[in-house]
């Protein structure tokens, strides 16, 4: 499988390097040099993950990272707009079949998901993840 | 009406200015405090702190009872969710984006803004209008960015030189509003106006006429 994913912050770089060693063709496009460092140096050099400096909702960028042929879309940078902007152009422009969104704010995650995009939102899984670790009180 | 506008930078503020002046009534959210507290100290409470692309924060504007919108900061993402949640949340009238990165104009109006305003568009259309001898200027797009309105200078020699504009064939949908002389006399256009070498027509068309109505006025036989 081949994915596209915009942001290489502590989340995309994770999500690149595990699709990578489960052996998908992964591309990231990050327009932040300092972001870059959290990529894992090896894989980049080895060519198992390939990098894209450049505008994350840009044309330019998406298409040197081989949007067009991409099964999946992972929009993880930290800004809520931008994920929706990318995301939104990969779904209607590049028709990329699977669109991932990441989003902190509740009301984009509503409207994003409204429009047809899997929203995800690190904030509220790692908010269910504590409440589950909390037991349950007495009614 | 009751326009809310999101971005108090250069064009937000003016746009606010002349619209306060027009006696609309007019209100601004912005991320930067001071620019809030700047407006608020000439004009009184219509800036408010807050983002554009927080329901919540849009909420408090009373972007529900805006007749228009109007996002105007100078990131296209954040113009985009903007816009989106004026929509989808608040039923909004009337949307509309500024656009930096000229590529997300059309893009924007597919994913459901009413209307986008490309500044990079914009200027070059001024520049390229500074050119002389340009074949075709663009003056400016109209509305749904479908039409636009274009000149073209007549060269000496033309096959519509001497011709009555009823003799002339144009492209479907256009239609000639003005004819300009060389030495800028305007010319209200009949049926029986004849062309001359070094004419200007103002024409209004569809934007995929524009090939064909540059070479309707300036093909040479």
């Amino acid at each position: 499988m081949k994915v596209v994913i915009m942001g290489s912050g502590r989340i995309g770089a994770r999500v690149a390097s595990s699709l990578s060693a489960d052996g998908h063709g992964v591309s990231v496009i990050e327009s932040n040099r300092t972001q870059v460092m959290n990529l894992s140096r090896t894989l980049v050099d080895d060519g198992l993950i390939t990098l894209v400096i450049g505008d994350g909702s840009g044309s330019e960028a998406m298409l040197e990272a081989g949007i067009e042929d991409a099964d999946v879309f992972l929009a993880l940078s930290g800004n809520d707009a931008l994920n929706g902007l990318a995301a939104q152009k990969a779904k209607s422009v590049y028709q990329t079949r699977r669109v991932v969104c990441r989003v902190k704010d509740e009301g984009l995650r509503e409207l994003y998901t409204s429009l047809g995009i899997t929203v995800t939102s690190p904030t509220a899984l790692v908010a269910d993840v504590i409440l589950q670790t909390v037991p349950d009180m007495p009614g | 009406m009751y326009i809310v506008i999101i971005g108090a930078g250069r064009i937000g503020t003016g746009l606010a200015k002349s619209q306060l002046a027009t006696g609309q009534e007019v209100f601004l959210l912005d991320r930067d405090d001071a620019r809030v507290e700047s407006l608020r100290s000439t004009f009184g409470s219509i800036a408010q702190l807050g983002d554009g692309t927080n329901v919540t924060n849009l909420r408090e504007a009373g972007v529900a009872r805006a007749g228009l919108f109007i996002a105007a900061t100078g990131d296209d993402a954040v113009n985009l969710a903007s816009c989106q949640l004026a929509k989808q949340v608040f039923n909004s009238p009337r949307t509309v984006a500024v656009v930096v990165d000229p590529e997300n104009a059309m893009l924007f109006e597919a994913l459901g803004v009413d209307d986008v305003v490309s500044l990079t568009d914009l200027a070059m259309t001024r520049l390229a209008s500074t050119v002389p001898a340009h074949p075709v200027i663009r003056l400016m797009p109209l509305a749904g960015r479908h039409r636009e309105m274009v000149a073209i200078k007549i060269p000496a020699g033309a096959e519509v030189v001497n011709r009555m504009l009823s003799e002339i064939v144009l492209p479907y949908g256009s239609s000639v509003i003005l004819v300009i002389g060389p030495t800028g006399q305007t010319e209200e256009p009949r049926p029986e106006t004849v062309l001359d070498a070094e004419d200007e027509v103002i024409v209004v068309t569809p934007v995929e006429g524009r090939q064909a109505l540059w070479e309707t006025f300036t093909e040479i036989p």
